[in-house]
C-alpha cells in the first residue's frame, strides 16, 4: 500500500451545525443531538446515517501517524470526517500491532466502565474482553442474509466467525481482534446492509456470552491458552527481575542505614524512578507506604502536644 | 487523603520530573462509585494524551493495582489473572474489588469498600494484625509462575471439555425424510469440474470444526492459491459453509489448482490447520433456519465424509491417517492427529 493523505470524507461546508434530526421529542439536547422526552421508544428515534466509511476509498496518513500514541478517528468510523489529512486521528482500520491503548479505554480513546449499560450499547467493560457485537434489527432475513453480513462486517478487520440466527432477524459477529469489534460497532451502527436502504437501521451492541456449551468450551479454552502466554511471559520478566535482584545485592548496601531519620527534600527524589530499574520493579504504592509510615510518628506527637495545652487552659 | 497515586511506572512516563494535577474528590471510583483524590498528569511531553487515575485508592491497594491501567503494580498484568496464575491475593477474598463489582447496588459496592478501607486504615496503625503476609520472594513467585506454566502446557482440560460436548451433539437423532431434503439442495456429491452456470463463484465447504474461524480460511486461500475471497460463510453449528470468490476466473483457477492432475472424483480434500475439508462447487444458500435443522445438517456432513472416507482411496506414497478410526475422529474430536502432507494438493 503506497502512502497516500486521508481523502476528505465530507465536504466542510455542506455541514449544518443547527441540522436536527426529525422532531421524536419534546426537548432537544444539542450535546448529543438528539431528542429527549416524549415517546421514548427506540425505533422512533434512530435515523438512518447519512455517511458510510469506505476503507479503501478513504484510509490515509494524517496528522497523528506521525504521533507515538494516536487513537482513531470517531468520525472516521463513520465516514464523516471532513479534515481528511488534518486530523489528529488516525484515519485506518486498527491492527494487532496496535496493541499499546490500554484496556480502560476502546480505541477511539474513550473511556470504557466497569460493567455495561443495561442495553449493551456504548464505549463497553474494562472487565471482559469482547470480541464478539450483536446485530439487531436486520430488515430482511433471506438467503443471502449470512453473505450480506459476512461481506459488510470483513471490511472492519478480521472475522472470527458470524452466527446469523434467522427468526429473531438477529446475528453475532466475532472479531478476532477486541479494536477492531470497537472499529466495527461505529462503523455499522445506524447502517443498512444494503447500500442505501432507508428502512433498516442496524442496531450494533456488545454480545452477552453464549450460552452454548460448545461456545463456552471454546472460551475457556481460550481464556487457558491467554493464561499460559500471560504465565510464559510472567516466567521470563520474573527470571529477569531475579537476576536484576542478585546484582544488587552483589554491588550496593550502602544506602540503607542511613535513612532512619527523613528530610522533606527527599521526598521528590523517591518518586523518580532509577534509570537502573526496570519499569515493572517498582509501584509507587510502595513508596507511599513507606511515605506514610515515616510521616506517622511525628504526626501523633504533634496532636498530643496540642491536646495537653489547651487541657491547661 | 493521600499525596500520591499509587500508579504503575509505565503509566506514569519517562519524565521524572512529572507535573501532577490533584483534585480532591474529582472523580468517582469505576468500581466502588465513591468520589476520590483524582489526579491528572501527561506522561509524554508534548502529547495531548494524559493519563488519569479512574479506581480509587482503596480498590486499586486491595488488588495491588495501578490506580489508572488497573494492571498489577509488579507484573503489569491483569489483577484476575495474577490470582489464577500464582493463587496469590486469596485472604482478601471477602472485600476484594470483584465482591464488590458484584454488587449490583451501589450502596452496597459504597458499603463494601468502606469495609475495606477501614481494615487497611486498622493495618496502618497497627491495631489489626496485618493480612499481607510479607511478600514472597521473586524466586518463590517465579517457582509458583513455571509450575503454572507446566500445568497449563501438560494439561488437556480444555481439549477434554472440546471434544466432549461435540459428542453429546452426536446423540441427536435424524430423521431421514427431512435430511435427503436438505441432501437435494446442497452439493454433497458434487465436486470441482467447473460447472456450466457461468454465475457460480463459489464453493461449498463441509466438515468444518469449531475451531476453524472465517480469517483462517481465508488467509488459506490467499497463501495456497494467491487469491482473495469476496466472502466466507462458516456455519460452525452445520459444520459446513461458502467460499465466495471474486470473480469467476479466479474461482476457477483454484479449482484447477486444488485438482491438479487428480480426478474430479467426488468433493475434493482441503486440510486448512489439520482440519481436512471437503470442497465442492455450490450456490450459496441457506443453511437450515434454526438450531434444529443446524443440528441435523451436521449430521449428514458427518455421515457424508465418512462415506467419503471410505471411497476415496488415499495414496499410500503421500497420505497418512493415523488413527485406527478416522472417520469418527474427524468430525468428532478438533485435535485428533490428523497427518497430511499438503503434497496432495
Amino acid at each position: 500500500m503506497g502512502r497516500r493523505p486521508a481523502r476528505v470524507q465530507v465536504d466542510p461546508e455542506s455541514i449544518d451545525s443547527d441540522e436536527r434530526p426529525p422532531q421524536t421529542g419534546n426537548i432537544f439536547n444539542i450535546w448529543y443531538s438528539k431528542w429527549s422526552g416524549g415517546d421514548s421508544s427506540d425505533r422512533n428515534t434512530q435515523t438512518h446515517s447519512k455517511t458510510r466509511c469506505n476503507i479503501e476509498r478513504d484510509s490515509g496518513y494524517t496528522k497523528a501517524d506521525k504521533e507515538q500514541s494516536p487513537f482513531f478517528c470517531l468520525y472516521f468510523s463513520r465516514g464523516a470526517c471532513c479534515l481528511g489529512k488534518k486530523c489528529e486521528y488516525l484515519h485506518r482500520l486498527p491492527k494487532e500491532t496496535d496493541s499499546w491503548i490500554p484496556h480502560t479505554l476502546d480505541c477511539f480513546g474513550r473511556e470504557k466502565f466497569a460493567e455495561y449499560r443495561d442495553d449493551m450499547g456504548g464505549v463497553g467493560n474494562f472487565n471482559k474482553i469482547n470480541r464478539t457485537l450483536f446485530v439487531g434489527r436486520i430488515n430482511e432475513i433471506d438467503d443471502s442474509i449470512e453473505l450480506k453480513i459476512s461481506k459488510n462486517f470483513a471490511e472492519w478487520g478480521d472475522i472470527d466467525r458470524i452466527r446469523v440466527i434467522p427468526n429473531k432477524n438477529i446475528a453475532f459477529v466475532t472479531y478476532k481482534n477486541e479494536l477492531n469489534a470497537q472499529f466495527a460497532k461505529e462503523a455499522m451502527a445506524h447502517q443498512s446492509l444494503d447500500p442505501d436502504n432507508e428502512n433498516e437501521i442496524l442496531s450494533v451492541k456488545w454480545a452477552n456470552e453464549d450460552p452454548n456449551p460448545e461456545a463456552k468450551a471454546k472460551i475457556e479454552h481460550e481464556h487457558n491458552q491467554q493464561k499460559l502466554k500471560i504465565a510464559k511471559q510472567l516466567v521470563e520478566k520474573l527470571e529477569r527481575l531475579k537476576q536484576y535482584e542478585s546484582e544488587k545485592r552483589a554491588s550496593v548496601t550502602v544506602e540503607e542505614p542511613e535513612e532512619t531519620d527523613d528530610l522533606p527534600p527527599k521526598r521528590q527524589k523517591m518518586i523518580q524512578p532509577s534509570p537502573l530499574t526496570p519499569t515493572f520493579f517498582n509501584g509507587s504504592l510502595s513508596v507511599l507506604s513507606e511515605l506514610k509510615h515515616k510521616k506517622a510518628h511525628p504526626q501523633k506527637n504533634q496532636a498530643l502536644v496540642d491536646y495537653s495545652s489547651d487541657d491547661s487552659d | 487523603m493521600s499525596d500520591l497515586p499509587a500508579t504503575c511506572n509505565n503509566c506514569l512516563g519517562e519524565n521524572p520530573y512529572i507535573e501532577m494535577i490533584q483534585e480532591k474528590d474529582g472523580r468517582e471510583c469505576k468500581i466502588c462509585t465513591r468520589a476520590f483524590t483524582s489526579f491528572l498528569w501527561y506522561p509524554k511531553i508534548g502529547t495531548s494524551i494524559f493519563r488519569r487515575t479512574d479506581i480509587c485508592l482503596t480498590c486499586a491497594r486491595a488488588r495491588n493495582a495501578c490506580q489508572s491501567c488497573l494492571l498489577d503494580l509488579k507484573f503489569e498484568i491483569n489483577p484476575d489473572m495474577r490470582d489464577e496464575i500464582l493463587g496469590t491475593n486469596k485472604h482478601l477474598m471477602e472485600f476484594s474489588p470483584s465482591t464488590i463489582a458484584a454488587n449490583n447496588s451501589k450502596i452496597s459496592k459504597i458499603y463494601k469498600a468502606n469495609q475495606l478501607e477501614r481494615n487497611f486504615q486498622d493495618e496502618d496503625s497497627g491495631n489489626l494484625p496485618r493480612h499481607i503476609s510479607p511478600e514472597p520472594k521473586v524466586p518463590q513467585i517465579l517457582e509458583t509462575a513455571e509450575e503454572t506454566v507446566l500445568r497449563l502446557t501438560s494439561s488437556n482440560v480444555s481439549q477434554k471439555a472440546l471434544s466432549s460436548t461435540s459428542k453429546s451433539n452426536d446423540r441427536k437423532h435424524l430423521s431421514t425424510k427431512e435430511l435427503l431434503k436438505l441432501l437435494n439442495k446442497l452439493p454433497f456429491n458434487g465436486d470441482l469440474t467447473i460447472p456450466d452456470d457461468p454465475d457460480i463463484k463459489s464453493m461449498f465447504l463441509f466438515g468444518i470444526t469449531d475451531e476453524l474461524s472465517n480469517f483462517r480460511v481465508q488467509e488459506y486461500f490467499k497463501e495456497q492459491f494467491n487469491s482473495t475471497l469476496e466472502a466466507t460463510i462458516l456455519n460452525h453449528r452445520a459444520r459446513c459453509g461458502f467460499v465466495v470468490f471474486e470473480s469467476r476466473n479466479s474461482a476457477e483457477a483454484v479449482a484447477e489448482s486444488i485438482l491438479a492432475g487428480k480426478l474430479p472424483e467426488g468433493p475434493s480434500l482441503i486440510v486448512i490447520d489439520r482440519v481436512p475439508l471437503r470442497v465442492a462447487w455450490g450456490r450459496v444458500c441457506n443453511l437450515g433456519l434454526n438450531n434444529k435443522d443446524q443440528a441435523r445438517l451436521a449430521q449428514l456432513v458427518k455421515k457424508q465424509l465418512s462415506i467419503l472416507c471410505k471411497n476415496t482411496q488415499i495414496p499410500k506414497s503421500s497420505n497418512k491417517i493415523t488413527p485406527t478410526n478416522p472417520v469418527t475422529t474427524t468430525v468428532s474430536n478438533p485435535f485428533a492427529k490428523l497427518t497430511f502432507s499438503g503434497n496432495e494438493l
